[in-house]
């Protein structure tokens, strides 16, 4: 039988609902303590790594940062089982993430003079980018609240108890008010709205 | 809970696929039969996607501090060596 890996820093939660499942609960304020983990404990093998395949010690940062964020998501989110540990896991995401790039990298032609390279999606849509920076400064306790819940998967009871709510009941009044409130600064402020409904 | 949250609830539920077989059939119907329905999940949509990019956003900003962190400080002035050697 395979064994699943605990995580024992302070703060993590471990659910094991099978031998083969498990979600992890960070919060806030141990969620440094993870990332500063995994660059101490995986952050050199990566670095091996990418020196190994002729990169740079940026693109070890910038492959890094990014395999964090996918590991975090895939393991709040519960939907990763992890069955090695967790260097392991990460550097299999840096190394997917780095031949990814090669192959961009070997697929592309030089562009023709004068031919501006395309950006990240994001960069695609300003409205959007826009729109997040003003609902970030117009509600923040709103969207700290919000990304509690729905980026950071922290349950209804710990979302109660870290905003102060009298229960996880009315915590989760509070955050549909909130969200009915991003909803509709969305459906005002997106300059393209339209676009969204034709 | 007021109307206007149970509709979000009901929006919510039909977004993150939370309703059963028979909720999500009624939920179809009235989207056809209820313009302002479908705007409003459109629009719901694109809010859980900024949430998500606000969430991401923060944390890239939490990995960038802890990097500058650990490789500038005087603490982690081993893993700096380690590195660099890796590198030189």
């Amino acid at each position: 039988m395979q064994t699943s890996v605990i995580f024992d820093y302070p703060g993590a939660h471990v659910d094991m609902n099978t031998q083969m499942s498990m979600t992890l609960e960070v919060t806030a304020e141990t969620r440094e303590e993870l990332i500063t983990r995994l660059y101490e404990t995986s952050f050199p093998a990566v670095a091996r790594f990418i020196r190994k395949q002729g990169g740079t010690l940026e693109e070890a940062k910038d492959l890094f940062q990014d395999g964090i964020v996918i590991y975090y998501e895939q393991v709040v989110r519960g939907s990763t089982k992890i069955l090695s540990g967790e260097s392991q896991y990460l550097m299999g995401i840096v190394r997917h993430l780095w031949s990814r790039r090669f192959n961009e990298i070997m697929k592309l032609e030089p562009l023709p003079p004068g031919v501006t390279p395309l950006e990240d999606d994001r960069q695609h849509h300003p409205s959007i980018n826009a729109l997040t920076k003003f609902l970030r400064e117009s509600g923040q306790k709103c969207m700290d609240l919000l990304q509690a819940f729905y980026y950071d998967k922290i349950s209804m009871d710990k979302v109660a108890e870290k905003f102060g709510f009298a229960s996880a009941r009315s915590a989760t009044v509070q955050k549909y008010k909130c969200l009915e409130k991003i909803r509709d600064n969305v459906k005002k402020n997106l300059m393209s709205y339209e676009d969204f409904f034709e | 809970m007021r109307i206007s949250l149970n509709r979000i609830k009901s929006i919510e539920d039909h977004l993150l696929k939370k309703n059963s077989s028979d909720e999500a059939v009624i939920f179809e119907a009235k989207l056809i039969l209820d313009p302002g329905l479908e705007k409003d999940t459109i629009a719901q949509q694109l809010a859980y996607d900024v949430i998500h990019l606000c969430g991401q956003d923060q944390l890239r900003s939490e990995i960038a501090r802890v990097e500058k962190t650990i490789f500038h400080s005087p603490r982690y002035k081993g893993f700096q060596k380690l590195i660099q050697s890796i590198f030189n």
